[in-house]
């Protein structure tokens, strides 16, 4: 049974009540809401996933619920809590998916050891995966959003998970959160992608999700051997590039963007460094996502695709 | 009470191999450091350093010795000065150790 099986008076019910589970690449979640505004947006941008019952085993207990403030101004905001702890400030009430979405990317970066944690978006061609470690601004979710709307499977556009010692990526497909002119520039790439609500005046400006293909959604659980690391860059005007990256270079530059590489360490060392023994590592710039796109393509039809 | 240390008796080693795990690709290495989790990137006279030279302890002078041979470089003074600074740079991430010192008490 699929989120989106689920009527809308069972869905808030479940919301407001036990919780509604969603499985979600390798994680069982459980939501409580209490934030009206945020019933639709969940509801449309998680329509694929799988719904689980509140028996099942969970990953993690989150929660959401409307606060009011009312010094130094009065203000109403939402809480984000999981499993009972408040892990950071709260928000603008207005802005709680986007706080959904942080929140469980924060429980996921700081819980989920039994994983690699590369911060990379990741999507899939032909059961070989294209990594795409970035630095936030390089653009990394722009083209991830562009590439899945072309040909590519989406895996993630936040994690590359990876169980220690596999070079397996395992697929965890999100809303994909868009920011700033990135919004535009991706409807007009792809007129047919759904969006949530447009979300101004968050820390990272103005931010709106793509709701994930129901494909990518169905596939959850079938994982891609990594196969190319493109460490990404926009740039504005830039001519594009994509030119190859030494194995060593590609390793530190992975290995440094890793969430967790620190806490795993043996093991972390020796999965990243079977990653480079079976992927090649490229570096691109470039200002015109189709012109990016086109470049991958090739990338990967000349690799055997 | 200790007196000053005669540089050239002082001897220096690499750490136990057993706490590093290497790789790499024909370039520079990768070296993971078990006892402090760190990953550094090492170019190849390093490599050789840490993998060879130091293997027995030696002194900076014989250690510059040791690695010209080995690189085919010239072992002059700005050589054994560098390689001086490698070592020291080396020991501060716990790569390399002191193996000993003989103390002159000048």
């Amino acid at each position: 049974m699929r989120v989106a099986d689920c009527r809308p008076d069972e869905f808030r019910a479940r919301l407001r009540g036990r919780g509604l589970g969603i499985q979600v690449g390798p994680f069982a979640v459980l939501v409580r809401s209490e934030v009206d505004a945020l019933d639709g947006p969940l509801a449309r941008l998680y329509g694929d996933h799988p719904l689980l019952e509140t028996d099942a085993v969970f990953s993690c207990h989150v929660a959401l619920r409307p606060v009011r403030r009312l010094f130094p101004r009065p203000r109403r905001l939402v809480r984000f809590t999981v499993d009972g702890r408040q892990p950071h400030e709260d928000h603008p009430l207005s802005q709680a998916l986007a706080v959904f979405e942080w929140g469980l990317n924060l429980v996921i970066a700081m819980r989920a050891h039994a994983f690699l944690m590369l911060h990379s978006a990741v999507v899939e061609r032909g059961g070989r995966a294209l990594l795409l470690p970035a630095e936030p601004g390089d653009g990394k979710s722009t083209l991830c959003a562009a590439l899945a709307g072309h040909g590519w499977r989406l895996l993630s556009d936040e994690f590359a998970l990876l169980r220690p010692g596999s070079t397996d990526v395992l697929p965890m497909p999100r809303p994909m959160p868009l920011k700033n002119e990135s919004i535009e520039v991706i409807r007009r790439f792809l007129p047919d992608a759904e969006f949530g609500p447009v979300i101004p005046g968050t820390r990272k400006g103005t931010v709106a999700h793509l709701r994930p293909s129901a494909d990518s959604v169905l596939r959850q659980s079938e994982p891609a051997r990594a196969r190319w690391v493109v460490f990404p860059k926009w740039r504005s005007g830039a001519a594009l590039s994509l030119e190859p990256v030494a194995a060593e270079e590609g390793f530190m530059r992975l290995a440094s963007n890793a969430f967790n590489y620190e806490v795993l360490g043996e093991a972390a060392f020796s999965t990243v460094r079977r990653v480079i023994d079976g992927a090649r590592c490229y570096s691109l710039v470039y200002s015109d996502l189709a012109e990016a796109i086109r470049a991958l393509a090739e990338l990967e039809a000349a690799d055997g695709g | 009470v200790t007196g000053p240390v005669d540089a050239d008796a002082v001897h220096w080693r690499a750490v136990r191999s057993e706490a590093l795990l290497w790789a790499d690709w024909g370039g520079d290495h990768v070296v993971f450091h078990r006892p402090s989790g760190l990953t550094h990137l090492v170019n190849p006279a390093t490599a050789d350093l840490l993998r060879h030279v130091l293997q027995q302890p030696c002194s900076m002078a014989e250690a510059a010795s040791a690695l010209a041979r080995l690189q085919g470089a010239e072992a002059g003074p700005d050589y054994a000065v560098h390689v001086g600074e490698l070592i020291a740079r080396l020991a501060e991430v716990g790569l390399v150790e002191r193996a000993g010192a003989r103390e002159t008490g000048r």
